[in-house]
């Protein structure tokens, strides 16, 4: 199958950026048709028709949830561009925002005109320093040509957008964490209820949305619902940009409709290097479980990845293949879990941490035959009572590989002579040697 | 807030609770224990620690009772297999990074970690690796120390600076597993109320640096007071060991201080044993003081006031620091054994006639319905420095939405949280205040609020002017009370208990009215005057030099 490429039409030019280059490949003709000749209500009801569902991960209907949003036109609301991709293996985002900034803002216009905002902010991943200038640029040009500030293409509608860079954390990624990051408070999630649409940014409704997800809607606006639904499979409408990134021949961005085979997606990008196997691969970023040979042949939509006990997640595929050893890939994705928990609950705080001790404890040949059956147990516990949606993230990955690859960290184990029994604990005392200090802390 | 109810079942008993309230206080209703450690009902629920797991029927995972609000018909296990296990769980997840070091942690013996660890823990850790290490406790202000391995990272004292204190003391650094307590600027904690942080710490992270070390809780005997460094007179129980005070903490009392106290109260008390202190009386004798004993003392005493019963020359003052019954039996002396009425606690305070001024001294409004307020209006009053608890009061209030408006010569150290200020040089008060008080009048209208009037405009010339206007204010909206915020110490109760020149105990008005204490100081020092008897207050000090300068001379006794 051929890649459909809607959001990615123009990524490979690269004067796509330039807001002439934008207008002449067709941009900004959705916000034409849709201000001020479409109603806010029935854009979100075109939205909510066209079975579009959020691309950040979650895959929440994006219609739905702009239409809980207050209908109050006096009240001040706000539309949050969630652009602070962190998960790992994840680049879709920084692909479209390097690419094809306008797209993202014509995008935002639209939302934000759905809702009523009339303040939008693009809360951007502060590493992707190129990506913050194109779409600060972006927003310049679009000023410049009446599409943003007083009076869009000169209706009522008012609309200003704010590019704010984040300070380097996973958590961010979260919508409360993002709100709280954005509001200048430590990024660490909020309570749910209430929910964003109803307090959200300064205690005022809002919306977050992924950059993809708002990418999608220009192309909804513009060449109508019926199109739109007829790409993908029902339910799983609209095309998504998978990321291939691995052991794979030509790792990057390729635009398929949802309901995809995997192995199509694998065989885009060039398949396994000569000589090697597939082996494993995490199709939505890392917080999903592993999809095995068995599993190659699912269908890359929400519902048949929920069904093989996965997820579709960022539609990231990570893949291993046969040289790959699961026992220090976990280690890895436990350390980034560990290190990016924001600290506020304590099962992910705690319990991130232990498993990557037990872990190293393996890797280091000193594992016992009681471990893996712990990490099972932290895991489950993590999953099961963590406060948001990095706990819950955290233990699949480890967990799937434990119980797909058990023979591995088997083998591990076996290298120590006392795997039988309890390791010895290691205690120091750093008060007692005043140069010995802080051995908790990253060095 | 409706009255609205939800009916729920919690452990097979039904219960009936207002809209809106959390499973966890519908189970306390029932008398049903939940662990916390995170959630403190003064401040909004946080949901971190997970400790108040409960299992609600149709939900697959356990819940955090203190968030979850309890819904129509909702089934709620507290102690079924799957809420326990997830109770053991956090237990083992906590204590793997605390060092339990329990029998040197000040803590031991009243720790919220260790009552729960023993009611709810798994008993046993399945954890092998290495412990979160630090440096042994340092140091975040003269006051307070804390271990930063013991910390469990609930966010009760961040939390508490943020969003009662209002100072952001204290803040979390780093994240994760790092996450450590500290304060923002890497300085000392500033903060009026840090001693609070101490006393809701659920483990021994924070501790005091006064108490520390010095005694065990069960070594201690625990005696109910009241403060009386400020006229606030939050309630408080004063710990001893072998008769010393070790320290303080706060009283629960809702009419009066909740359950906080400020920095004055929980570490004000070590005077007391002060090597400088006095504790055996002074006879002045050929112009130097010799010590003495207490029977030579009272005896002396004795026989001045029998002196002073003929000549009638003598005054009793002083009362501030006193409690209300030493206040009695000192005016029923004076009164009563001596026969004068020259009693007065106002030294060093205002002389004026509350009658005269047509309002009634002190706060009008219950200290527990500042909590209540919609608004209030702070005229020329530091509020964090003169009546701290207050503050912290108040902000409850603002959480509720109160609009808090201050009008004074200088910034506040509230200005942040102030919805709007009027500074204003001195002698433009009348025209500022009725400026706004014709603001409030429009924005506000009938709403309940409070005016809280302090030093700066009670101990001005234009005092009653003021004073004047408030009370037309008052008279068209009446649910607006004024509270003069003026005194020390027990100065109310000095004055119920009587040591008022014009008034007997309980606020009866004298027949035989005495002089006050300017009337005292006036005439001693153009007369001679047999005694003067100063309890508990230093009039070199207080007073004035020009009013006193020189009237110890004529007086035989002080």
């Amino acid at each position: 199958m051929n890649e459909m490429k809607i959001l990615s039409a123009h990524t490979d030019n690269p004067k796509q950026i330039e807001i002439e280059e934008y207008e002449k490949n067709g941009g900004y003709q959705a916000i034409r048709k849709a201000i001020p000749h479409i109603a806010p209500s029935h854009l979100i009801e075109m939205v909510t028709n066209s079975w579009l569902r959020g691309r950040g991960g979650a895959g929440f209907q994006t219609g739905k949830k702009w239409s809980f949003i207050p209908q109050d036109s006096s009240m001040q609301k706000y539309l949050v561009c969630n652009a602070d991709e962190s998960e790992p293996g994840t680049f879709k985002d920084r692909f479209l925002i390097e690419r094809d900034p306008h797209q993202i803002i014509e995008g935002i216009i639209l939302a934000s005109y759905a809702i009523g905002a009339q303040l939008a902010f693009i809360y951007c991943r502060g590493e992707f320093f190129q990506g913050i200038d194109r779409l600060r640029s972006a927003v310049r040009e679009a000023k410049s040509r009446g599409y943003l500030g007083k009076k869009v293409l000169d209706s009522s509608y008012s609309l200003e957008i704010i590019v704010h860079p984040g300070a380097g954390a996973y958590i961010a990624g979260d919508e409360t964490a993002q709100l709280n990051s954005l509001e200048g408070f430590r990024a660490t999630p909020r309570l749910k209820p209430p929910f964003p649409a109803i307090i959200g940014l300064y205690g005022k409704p809002t919306v977050v949305n992924n950059v993809e997800t708002l990418c999608n809607v220009v192309h909804i606006v513009d060449r109508g619902v019926e199109w739109y639904q007829n790409i993908g499979k029902p339910k799983n409408t609209g095309t998504k940009i998978f990321q291939i990134s691995g052991q794979i021949v030509r790792p990057g961005c390729y635009e398929f409709p949802l309901g995809i085979r995997l192995t199509e997606v694998l065989n885009a990008a060039g398949g396994m290097f000569p000589g090697r196997k597939f082996k494993a691969c995490y199709p939505g970023g890392s917080s999903c479980h592993l999809l095995t040979e068995k599993e190659l042949d699912v269908s890359m939509d929400f519902e048949s990845l929920s069904a093989v006990g996965s997820a579709l997640g960022t539609a990231s595929i990570i893949v291993m293949d046969d040289e790959s050893d699961m026992v220090n890939i976990t280690h890895r994705l436990m350390e980034f879990y560990q290190n990016e928990s924001c600290g506020k609950c304590t099962p992910c705080r705690e319990g991130t941490r232990w498993v990557v001790q037990i872990l190293f404890r393996i890797l280091q040949g000193k594992g016992t035959f009681t471990d893996l059956s712990l990490i099972t147990s932290i895991c489950t516990s993590i999953e099961a009572n963590s406060f948001c949606g990095l706990g819950v993230g955290a233990a699949p990955p480890i967990v799937s590989a434990v119980e797909k690859f058990q023979d591995e960290f088997l083998a591990y184990i076996r290298k120590n002579p006392e795997a039988m029994h309890p390791p010895p604990m290691p205690v120091s005392y750093p008060y007692l040697e005043p140069e010995l200090i802080e051995i908790g802390k990253k060095s | 807030m409706t009255n609205e109810t939800v009916h729920l079942m919690i452990n097979d008993s039904e219960v009936e609770v207002v809209k809106g309230t959390t499973v966890y206080h519908a189970a306390k209703k029932l008398g049903i224990d939940i662990p916390i450690f995170c959630y403190l009902d003064r401040l909004p629920p946080f949901g971190a620690c997970r400790m108040c797991l409960v299992e609600v029927e149709k939900m697959t995972k356990p819940q955090a009772a203190c968030t979850l609000e309890a819904t129509h018909g909702m089934v709620v296990k507290t102690e079924s297999p799957l809420a326990l296990n997830g109770r053991k769980e956090m237990i083992e997840f906590l204590l793997i990074n605390h060092p339990l070091d329990c029998p040197i942690c000040d803590r031991g013996g009243e720790c919220p970690l260790q009552d729960n660890t023993m009611k709810w823990g798994p008993g046993k850790s399945r954890f092998y690796e290495e412990k979160r290490q630090f440096k042994k406790s340092i140091s975040l202000s003269p006051l307070l120390l804390l271990d930063r391995e013991r910390c469990i990272t609930c966010a009760r004292c961040t939390r508490f600076a943020d969003e009662l204190a209002g100072d952001q003391a204290l803040t979390f650094i780093d994240r994760g597993y790092a996450t450590e307590v500290g304060t923002a600027d890497g300085k000392i904690a500033k903060s009026k109320f840090i001693g609070n942080t101490i006393m809701i710490c659920p483990v021994g992270a924070l501790t005091s640096q006064v108490y520390r070390f010095r005694a065990r809780p069960w070594d201690n005997t625990s005696t109910e007071t009241t403060c009386t460094l400020c006229p606030v007179g939050c309630s408080m129980i004063l710990d001893s060991r072998d008769g010393e005070i070790v320290r303080t903490r706060a009283k629960e009392n809702k009419e009066c201080n909740d359950i906080w106290l400020c920095d004055k109260g929980w570490f004000g008390y070590e005077f007391s044993q002060h090597p400088d202190r006095l504790v055996t009386p002074l006879i002045r004798k050929n112009g130097t003081l010799e010590k003495s004993n207490w029977e030579n003392a009272i005896g002396l005493v004795a026989d001045i006031l029998q002196e002073v019963k003929k000549t009638k020359k003598g005054a009793g003052l002083g009362g501030i620091p006193l409690t209300f019954e030493e206040n009695y039996l000192f005016q029923a002396l004076m009164r009563k054994g001596v026969g004068v009425s020259h009693v007065d606690y106002r030294v060093g305070l205002p002389v004026i006639s509350s009658e005269e001024e047509e309002i009634s001294p002190g706060m009008e409004l219950a200290m527990q319905d500042c909590e209540k307020i919609e608004f209030a209006l702070i005229l020329g009053l530091d509020i964090t420095e003169e009546f701290p608890v207050i503050w912290l009061r108040l902000r409850q209030a603002m959480h509720r939405g109160a609009k808090i408006i201050y009008v004074g010569y200088y910034t506040p150290e509230i200005a942040p949280y102030l919805y709007k200020m009027f500074l204003h040089s001195p002698g433009e008060e009348l025209q500022v205040l009725s400026k706004v008080i014709e603001q409030i009048q429009r924005e506000e209208g009938e709403r309940f609020g409070a005016i809280f009037v302090g030093h700066q405009l009670l101990a001005n010339s234009l005092r009653q002017s003021v004073l004047s206007q408030l009370r037309q204010w008052k008279k068209g909206y009446p649910n607006v009370s004024i509270n003069l915020m003026e005194g020390k110490g027990n100065s109310m109760g000095a004055w119920i208990a009587g040591m008022h020149p014009e008034y007997e105990p309980y606020g009866i008005k004298t027949k035989d009215r005495g002089f006050d204490a300017n009337q005292i100081f006036d005439i001693a020092s153009k007369e001679h005057w047999d005694l003067l008897y100063v309890v508990g207050c230093n009039p070199a000090v207080t007073v004035p030099k020009k009013k006193n300068g020189k009237q110890y001379e004529k007086i035989s006794v002080v």
